[in-house]
């Protein structure tokens, strides 16, 4: 399936990514990977082209969470790990708009777990960006279910010695047909990807690997570790979740491209008061 | 004129958060302790890991008042962001300590206070190199300042840093380093001491100095709890933190070394209380630990364990709500939504410690009433309690005491041919026996379920049973009143028709604010509830009394709504006090409040004119 960057029609005049910043001043720690992020999404908003008032950024709660303020979009922060069920009524009842979902590793994985699955087999049209740092930042880092089972903390001393869940992997599963992996520290490339990602029909996933300085310095190593995907794009799912499952989480690029139609939306109708009053009214 | 006062004032301190300020500020805590006057410290700070403003309140208190005070006697402004509001913060005739290094013009302060200026960054800056030695050597720099100016034992803080840095002992000459290079500046540069003075004395006696979380979670050990399940949440995370450590000290076998304890952070609180409640239905004594969002998650579950009656411990560090709220911020919000949890006709033991002595206390308390009253017991601590060091009395335990695990069933009983049945009320108490699942191989065993049944758990959607069972579980909490730990009554010397009714963390300001009213001629008597549901105590103090204020931290008046609608009292004589902007309420709040309200209820006698 082809995708067409940033539908014309929408392109008035040409926007930069600073017209996309609230200007509020983000609380993230300094160093925090979720800066990149940010600087990511408002610059692929620019390229995509759709005026700020036309997106919505949906989050829960988390340090990611936060990243809506930042943006001068329209923005709900809602509560913790339910902003894809928020963000799934907006696009049913107004299509019309871009609705992109942002959060953490806790907020989307944990909490939101559920919520992930179903919005994966759902396949409503919209943007799910997971910022990815395997640790509770907010609540003073406690592990994640992307951590690592030997990542010793005070809360899990030792390691929690659970197997990390792979997010792509699931979201392959689940149905999700557009999942893919960028980083933080690759503004660029993570905008390229946001922007076909916005692009797509349907439920499109990013897993954006995003540093915690706080409580993880050494993913500062992440840089020199992550690559541009050189593996083929499977042919289908199965293949495609047996190729997530292997690699060594470090190739970024969109790593599956499904074909699953995605949920037609209603156009809503303006029924005048009397059509619907006409459908109680009592015999002939 | 400048304040003059030995023993008796308020420190805060303005920092920026992350910038390793809390451990140096603490230090002065612990060092006014070590001189044996008692202090009350208070964390200030944003929901926020690293950059926004953040304080710390010590108040120096040799008469021992725990609560918040309110007002500033020494600001201590390290954060330029807060400037405006650290200055307005300071009473009059106080004191601002700012760094100095930048001149500041005179419109930046106030001159009814004394401004004391030490160029500390400058001081890094000659003395360091490195960017975050300069930051968190500048904290110890303004101690050592402090120091000085109060006339403090240096001696003191000397021997805190050599035992803060036990085992890294090539971190204690710097650190002393800077101490004195902060105290030599003041000493030779400014008029020391200022009017606000530290003297030893000998007023901490043998309390301990603990956070209420750290008490509440050793409660939870000696309560004989063995299972935790929780999911993070501020300001509940330490206290599964705490019993973590907890555990691992004193839950290992000395023998094997394997832990005799389960601890899961699950995916989120639906699972956590799940967790709690399949491991309590199992007799194990298992507890969840969270906040109000948490609560409101458990609502469904709640309504399970209340109605299929299995024992659940459910700590609640409140905080302010509705929503997110203020995450770190506190109140006691959460009464109606614990005491009415759930769906249906349902109705919770509360249990409100004061401190983290009684957070000790009534959390292993918890355990055994769960297990006898095999319900959900919530304990409801708030961030000011839970998340702040508190001198408090010393944990007691006695080690002879046993558990309370209720009415079980054992094997030998049902072998001896005892009549089970799960939801019998034999005693007339309204508490049932139940079994542990695999008691025996042919008798006792019962389907759990939240579906209703008839008294031997048998499905049933007869309107009769159901309204049988219904009106049994209103027994038990009948019951609860007389088990659950009793209100304290403190009577004025003189005799009054008015009264008070407070709870928690309100305890200490309160302590403080009835001398401030009594001194002004007005006598009050007093009534701290300890627990809901309410003991019968709780109406005859208000049968006895024409008017009294319920004092609490939230806006809706909650603890009222709840003695009106459980004591059957006309709302017009219960006056409320209500604190609920995110700060601890104060001595000052309280007294002001009830001495104006008093004030107007004054009665002038009328002249009778022939």
């Amino acid at each position: 399936m082809s995708v067409s960057l940033a539908s014309e029609a929408h392109c008035v005049k040409a926007l930069a990514a600073k017209d996309f910043s609230s200007g509020a001043h983000p609380i993230w720690c300094p160093g925090c990977g979720d800066y990149g992020v940010l600087a990511a999404l408002e610059r692929a908003l620019a390229a995509y082209g759709r005026p700020s008032h036309e997106v919505v950024l949906v989050s829960g709660i988390g340090c990611s969470s936060r990243l809506p303020a930042y943006t001068n979009c329209y923005g709900f922060h809602g509560v913790h790990g339910r902003a894809l069920a928020v963000a799934t009524g907006l696009k049913l009842t107004r299509p019309d708009l871009e609705v992109i979902t942002v959060g953490g590793d806790g907020d989307g994985y944990s909490i939101g777990g559920n919520h992930f699955i179903h919005a994966c087999r759902r396949n409503v049209d919209m943007l799910y960006l997971v910022m990815d740092n395997r640790v509770y930042g907010m609540t003073k880092g406690q592990p994640s279910p992307t951590t690592e089972p030997d990542w010793d903390s005070d809360i899990a001393p030792g390691g929690i010695g659970l197997r990390p869940l792979n997010p792509l992997a699931l979201a392959i599963v689940a149905g999700a047909n557009f999942v893919a992996r960028g980083f933080a520290g690759d503004p660029q490339g993570l905008a390229d990807l946001i922007v076909e990602g916005i692009a797509w029909p349907g439920f499109a996933f990013i897993e954006v690997l995003s540093p915690c300085v706080m409580f993880r310095p050494e993913q500062g190593e992440w840089k020199k570790m992550v690559r541009p995907a050189a593996m083929p794009a499977a042919p289908d799912r199965a293949a495609a979740t047996a190729q997530v499952l292997a690699e060594d989480g470090f190739n970024l690029g969109v790593l599956y491209r499904g074909d699953r139609a995605p949920v037609s939306v209603p156009v809503p109708t303006n029924a005048s008061m009397s059509e619907i009053e006409r459908q109680f009214e009592i015999g002939a | 004129m400048p304040i003059q006062r030995v023993n008796d004032f308020v420190v805060r301190f303005g920092n920026v958060n992350g910038s390793g300020s809390a451990s140096a500020n603490e230090m002065f805590a612990r060092a006014v302790l070590r001189m044996g006057v008692p202090v009350a410290p208070r964390n200030i700070f944003p929901s926020n890991i690293q950059g926004l403003p953040t304080w710390y309140e010590v108040r120096i208190t040799e008469a021992g008042h725990l609560g918040a005070r309110g007002g500033v006697d020494l600001m201590v402004a390290m954060n330029p962001q807060t400037w405006e509001k650290d200055l307005a913060s300071i009473d009059p005739g106080g004191y601002l300590f700012y760094d100095s290094t930048k001149p500041l013009p005179a419109s930046k302060f106030r001159d009814d206070i004394t401004v004391i200026g030490v160029p500390l960054t400058a001081i890094c800056n000659r003395e360091y190199t490195d960017p975050r030695q300069r930051q968190l050597f500048k904290n110890i720099i303004y101690i050592g300042v402090l120091t000085a100016l109060l006339d403090m034992d240096v001696k003191v803080v000397e021997q805190l840093i050599g035992e803060q840095y036990k085992g890294k002992e090539k971190l204690v000459p710097p650190n002393i380093h800077a101490l004195h290079l902060g105290r030599d500046y003041a000493l030779m540069n400014l008029e020391c001491p200022i009017g606000l003075k530290l003297k030893r004395a000998d007023a901490v006696g043998d309390r301990i100095f603990i956070e209420g979380n750290s008490a509440a979670a050793l409660g939870a050990v000696y309560g004989g709890a063995t299972v935790c399940a929780w999911y993070p949440i501020t300001p509940s995370s330490s206290l599964a933190d705490a019993f973590t450590r907890h555990c691992a000290k004193l839950r290992v076998d000395p023998v094997s070394k394997k832990a005799k304890y389960a601890i899961i952070q699950a995916e989120d609180e639906l699972a956590s209380i799940g967790m709690v409640i399949g491991a309590g239905w199992n007799g194990a004594r298992a507890f969840t630990a969270t906040s109000g969002p948490g609560i409101s998650l458990m609502q469904e579950f709640i309504g399970l364990a209340y109605f299929a009656e299995i024992p659940a411990v459910i700590f609640d560090v409140q905080r302010a709500g509705p929503s997110t709220g203020m995450p770190t911020r506190t109140q006691q919000c959460d009464l109606i939504s614990c005491a009415y949890a759930s769906h249906g006709d349902t109705k919770h033991v509360l249990l409100f410690p004061e401190d983290p002595a009684e957070a000790f206390e009534f959390s292993a308390a918890a355990f055994d009433l769960a297990d006898r009253l095999q319900t959900p017991i919530f304990v409801m601590l708030d961030l000011d309690i839970g998340m702040n060091h508190r001198l408090s009395k010393p944990l007691a335990w006695d080690d002879n005491r046993a558990y309370d695990r209720g009415k079980v069933m054992t094997a030998a009983e049902l072998e001896a041919g005892k009549e089970f049945g799960r939801y019998l009320d034999v005693d007339g108490d309204g508490i049932p026996y139940r079994t542990y699942p695999g008691t025996h191989p042919t008798k006792g065993s019962f389907f759990t379920r939240g579906t209703s049944r008839d008294r031997y758990a048998k499905y049933t959607e007869e309107g009769a049973p159901y309204v049988d069972n219904m009106q049994r579980l209103l027994r038990k909490f009948e019951t609860a009143k007389d088990l659950v730990p009793r209100p304290l009554q403190a009577n004025s010397a003189n005799p009054t028709k008015y009264g008070i009714i407070y709870y928690g963390s309100t305890s200490p300001a309160m302590d403080e604010a009835i001398h401030m009213i009594e001194a002004n001629g007005q006598p009050l008597d007093r009534l701290r509830i300890r627990a809901f549901p309410f003991h019968s105590s709780v109406p005859s103090f208000l049968a006895d009394h024409d008017f009294v204020f319920v004092v609490e931290q939230n806006r809706d008046a909650q603890m009222r709504s709840l003695i009106v609608n459980e004591c059957n009292v006309d709302p017009v004589r219960l006056v409320p006090v209500l604190h609920f902007d995110g700060t601890p309420i104060t001595a000052r709040f309280i007294a002001k409040s009830i001495g104006e309200h008093l004030e107007k209820l004054k009665m002038t006698p009328m002249r009778v004119v022939s």
